[in-house]
């Protein structure tokens, strides 16, 4: 495929705090083994994109130790494979805070000026899908559009934190308006985060945009949709945002159902990938109980687990009971203890006998490394 | 430019283990799977980099093709390097001629360059096909400290299962003086774990003695030790607590999959200390579903399981439909148990298909031995195989329906079950 990817691997980090408190929103773990950058990284190797830009702000010394080389991804390669990229907006010494998309892109021109491919797809790391790229570079090209837009019709009424654009599209799927709100409502083409455009093209509009104090890159696509061609590519299949920790829960707790498996895990030629290390399959004990649950490689199973993703290394001793919450990596979970809605970050131990709940609406989040 | 090192390993891996029948009909028997992600040679190369042994030579010969892909570059074993790492050392043909590889001892002696390629003061020779974590490097310490020209690694049996084993007869200092291949009446219980740490320069030497001898069969436990021990050389048992399991055999292949389960497992994967590093597919962590009851198993990811699972071994990708049932079973990679199926007491190999309400095995209370089914077999709907089976790969099975079918199919075993390959199936329907 001859285009490029562009990754944004801390937009929106703000939305969730809890979680992105210690990493960005890139490494945030996801349904049992996968981080969230596997979906976007998977999807463009899949594609057949093999020149990843990583674009980074924040401290990403977690998202460098999960990407190592880019070999889990097949991109540690000579020629392109996985770089990671800091925008620094001009050459002066002091370090300025780059905090728009726009900005940004204008930091790493001496990367897009540097590939060869002539396509970029742009993509933020807060999304969670199984996509061909190529399908919607075809019909990128096919349309002999400037810009296409991913979006996905609204199955039902949602109410996000922050305001998300909203397009407006006429027949031949070419957007007419961009408009943000916070209510969604059926049937409304959602903005998926992912855009593909020529390079040339936005490199020149980068300049352009920024020049006239635009800090969006789809404001200035939205104010100029008479001037350029901007297509909408509807994406059908499973979707989804994080953008609280109540999304973060539920969309884990969404691949309980197997058509979303199926959707994300199961396309054929398109696995998603994520690092390797190594555990062992995970053993269950002759008083384990478990229905309705995800559970990743090397934990230990001696209690009940229902309606949960459990992910990597985790230890539930018996009697304890864990429902409809998320477990990271190497957690414990002592004799007789009780979970309930929660979300346990990495390496939490519950004690003995702690009983802990929290809402479907307002999970109970658990800090790294906390002892309860 | 080869950097020195001080120990190199020779990996044995070109046996067929014809022990193993369908299994290895088409895979060498270190490629064959293991405990729910690995295969057998997960644990030797692992046991390697562990110890710190970076350069490995894995002498391949009887269907390499899948073993060499699972091994490649060696990078799940951080086997991947620029000064060593895991080479595949196939025959090869020569000036003088070619020749297959004739046996253990002629199999190394024909690689004695590759090995002099990076000096090393010491060999290690293992073989492919146990199941153990070892410290190599300990036992390295062992040989270096007595100033063995020849050290074997040895394992403390039951007294009444010595004569299975080829068993070392030792003084009080560790120093063997004689070596029994399968006594009847053995005089020790140490049996040989088939690890043997040699100086290169006494293993070089005696391989090219064996090599002149017309009627050796160049096997290392039975002429290469024996000549060693003839001519008095120093040789020391290093003995090796632990667990340590040769799967040469379907049955002895089945306890160390069960070896996994239990509350103290007798065999420990979730060890940090020693992690062994196995070949990684793809698969999103597995699924067990509401009507769904594992007990007392081990499930690898990418499985469905909507059924029974007790006492199982369950590979990556395996999925088990609602009201199915598995039982002392051990199901490896991509096999697909339909509703209501029972597998009871039995091994089924990769990309199984097992269709509704067909019944394999037999219960073990009730008499039943153990069944095996080869890789991409297809079990039909409503058949039974009978307990004590061993079904060959790609095999058809059915109920015979049509008596008109009868004379396309290739065997027919026992009364009611049928053997076709698949290929002949489709040209059927």
């Amino acid at each position: 495929m001859n285009a490029l990817g562009i990754v944004f691997s801390n937009i929106n980090d703000k939305q969730v705090p809890e979680i992105t408190k210690k990493r960005i929103m890139a490494s945030v773990p996801f349904g049992g083994r996968y981080r969230l950058i596997d979906f976007v990284l998977s999807n463009m190797t899949n594609s057949g994109i093999n020149n990843i830009g990583i674009v980074t702000k924040r401290n990403y010394q977690n998202l460098m130790d999960h990407i190592g080389t880019g070999k889990a991804w097949d991109l540690a390669r000579k020629r392109g494979g996985i770089r990671l990229l800091q925008s620094f907006p001009d050459d002066s010494e002091e370090v300025v805070q780059i905090d728009n998309r726009l900005e940004t892109l204008k930091g790493i021109m001496y990367y897009l000026d540097k590939a060869d491919e002539k396509y970029v797809v742009l993509s933020d790391c807060d999304i969670v899908c199984n996509i061909s790229y190529s399908d919607m570079l075809k019909s990128h090209q096919e349309n002999h559009a400037d810009v296409t837009i991913l979006y996905k019709k609204n199955q039902e009424n949602a109410t996000w934190k922050e305001k998300r654009p909203v397009f407006k599209l006429d027949k031949n799927e070419r957007i007419s308006k961009i408009e943000r709100s916070t209510n969604i409502k059926i049937s409304d083409a959602l903005y998926l985060g992912t855009m593909i455009v020529q390079k040339e093209f936005l490199k020149k509009h980068i300049s352009l945009a920024i020049n006239k104090g635009y800090t969006r890159i789809l404001d200035y696509w939205a104010d100029h949709t008479d001037h350029f061609l901007v297509k909408g590519y509807e994406f059908k299949e499973y979707f989804a945002y994080i953008d609280s920790l109540e999304s973060y829960l539920k969309s884990n707790l969404d691949l309980l159902k197997l058509s979303v498996r199926e959707d994300l895990f199961r396309k054929p030629y398109r696995p998603i990938y994520t690092s390797v290390n190594d555990s062992a399959p995970t053993k269950y004990g002759p008083s384990a109980v478990v229905e309705n649950s995800i559970i990743a490689d090397g934990c230990i199973i001696d209690g009940t687990v229902k309606n949960s993703i459990i992910f990597r290394g985790v230890k539930i001793k018996k009697y304890a009971t864990v429902s409809n919450s998320i477990v990271m990596q190497d957690c414990e979970i002592g004799i007789n203890a009780t979970l309930n809605h929660i979300v346990t970050d990495k390496n939490v131990q519950i004690g003995e006998n702690r009983m802990l709940c929290g809402h479907e609406t307002h999970p109970f989040y658990i800090e790294k490394g906390s002892r309860i | 430019m080869f950097r020195k090192k001080k120990c190199v390993a020779m990996l044995l891996a070109g046996g067929q283990g014809s022990r193993l029948h369908v299994l290895t009909k088409q895979i060498a028997k270190p490629a064959v799977h293991f405990g729910g992600k690995y295969r057998i040679i997960d644990f030797t190369l692992s046991n390697c980099i562990n110890s710190g042994i970076d350069t490995v030579g894995v002498l391949t010969q009887y269907q390499p093709l899948e073993l060499n892909d699972y091994i490649d570059n060696g990078e799940p074993w951080d086997l991947d390097r620029s000064h060593g790492g895991v080479h595949i050392l196939p025959p090869y043909q020569q000036v003088k001629g070619g020749d297959w590889y004739k046996g253990t001892a002629n199999a190394i002696y024909q690689n004695m360059n590759f090995i002099e390629r990076y000096q090393p003061e010491y060999v290690i020779i293992l073989s492919g096909d146990h199941i153990y974590k070892m410290d190599y490097n300990k036992m390295l310490e062992y040989h270096i400290e007595k100033d063995a020209d020849c050290t074997i690694a040895v394992l403390s049996v039951p007294m009444e299962e010595a004569s299975r084993f080829g068993i070392m007869n030792t003084y009080e200092d560790g120093r063997i003086y004689e070596f029994e291949e399968k006594p009847s009446n053995p005089k020790s219980n140490k049996a040989s774990m088939g690890v043997y740490i040699f100086k290169k320069e006494a293993l070089f030497r005696y391989l090219m003695e064996d090599e002149e001898d017309e009627n050796s069969s160049k096997d290392f436990g039975k002429n290469v030790i024996p000549a060693m021990l003839y001519s008095g050389e120093k040789m020391f048992a290093y003995p090796f607590e632990g667990y340590w399991k040769d799967v040469g055999t379907l049955q002895s292949l089945w306890e160390g999959n069960m070896d996994l389960l239990g509350e103290r497992p007798k065999l420990d994967l979730n060890d940090h200390k020693w992690k062994i590093s196995y070949r990684h597919y793809p698969d999103h962590p597995h699924f067990i579903g509401n009507d769904a009851s594992v007990t007392n198993s081990v499930i690898a990811e990418g499985c469905e399981i909507h059924g029974t699972v007790i006492n199982s071994v369950l590979f990556s990708g395996v999925t088990v439909e609602k009201g199915a049932v598995i039982k002392d079973s051990v199901v490896m990679r991509n096999t697909f148990v339909s509703e209501g199926a029972i597998i009871n007491y039995s091994i089924v190999d990769v990309g199984v298909y097992v269709g509704k309400d067909a019944k394999v095995g037999e219960d073990r209370g009730n008499g039943g031995q153990l069944t095996v089914l080869g890789s991409n077999v297809k079990v039909k709907d409503g058949t039974q195989i009978s307990s004590g089976e061993i079904i060959d790969s790609n095999m058809y099975l059915k109920y015979i329906e049509k008596s008109h079918l009868k004379g396309l199919l290739k065997v027919i075993k026992s009364d009611d079950v049928i053997y076709s390959t698949r290929q002949e199936r489709e040209a059927i329907e």
